[in-house]
């Protein structure tokens, strides 16, 4: 399933997207990323980017992601 | 009644007042702030900022916020308008005006807003600048403590919801 990258995140990694298994939890998706970007690992730590499924802000270890959830991956933001 | 627009135009304040003002005869106070982009950051001259947001998701997170705001004060209109792509300097970022019955509501709720679309709004900012020597340098713009801080001292006060 795909994972979408925003801003700083999708920079440093240079793609605007990745693709990983589905059945993940919130926290496996973490370790996942750091696995396939280990040099950009701390973009993904817990304390840096947030995480939204189907356009929320998902919790850390109740949710499981499905093929056809829209996932994002957020640096902190910085509007206003 | 709320209005949430996420747009690469620009805005006119006297329009957005005026149909604020006009939205309702119960208004007594209408709370307005402006965000602008300012020439400098971080002791750089800053020329440009690029704004980014995620389509759908920071529309609904704006509006189910200005939802919460119109649960905690009595607010009459809430008009949100974020501006995204590339800005210059003084150009306008961001409005928020509130109206309601009593001033006391409409600030608080436009201070709390803004709040909101510091730290918690999916948005994201970066900055562009050139250096004496004329060379192009770019930065994503990190988050403030002060803004966490700031949408923070909401909580604090007496509120059924958490920010």
């Amino acid at each position: 399933m795909k994972v979408l990258l925003f801003a700083r995140i999708r920079d440093q990694i240079g793609q605007a997207s990745v693709e990983v298994t589905e059945g993940l939890t919130i926290a496996e998706l973490r370790q996942v990323l750091q696995q396939q970007f280990p040099e950009q690992a701390s973009l993904f730590d817990s304390g840096y980017a947030l995480i939204a499924v189907n356009q929320a802000l998902a919790s850390e270890e109740t949710q499981v992601l499905q093929a056809q959830d829209e996932v994002a991956v957020l640096p902190p933001m910085t509007g206003g | 009644m709320i209005r949430i627009d996420v747009q690469a135009d620009d805005f006119t304040v006297a329009d957005e007042y005026q149909r604020l003002q006009q939205a309702s005869s119960a208004a007594g106070a209408i709370a307005v702030f402006v965000g602008l982009v300012r020439d400098h950051n971080l002791g750089d001259r800053v020329s440009q900022l690029h704004l980014e947001h995620y389509p759908g998701m920071t529309e609904r997170a704006i509006t189910e916020f200005a939802e919460m705001a119109a649960r905690r004060w009595p607010l009459l209109d809430i008009t949100v308008i974020h501006r995204v792509g590339t800005l210059r300097v003084q150009d306008q970022i961001v409005f928020v005006g509130v109206s309601s019955a009593h001033r006391d509501a409409a600030f608080a709720a436009c201070d709390c807003l803004m709040d909101y679309l510091k730290s918690q709004a999916p948005f994201w900012k970066k900055e562009r600048w050139q250096t004496d020597e004329g060379a192009w340098c770019e930065r994503w713009i990190e988050p403030e403590e002060k803004d966490r801080q700031s949408l923070q001292r909401w909580n604090n006060e007496s509120s059924t919801d958490t920010l």
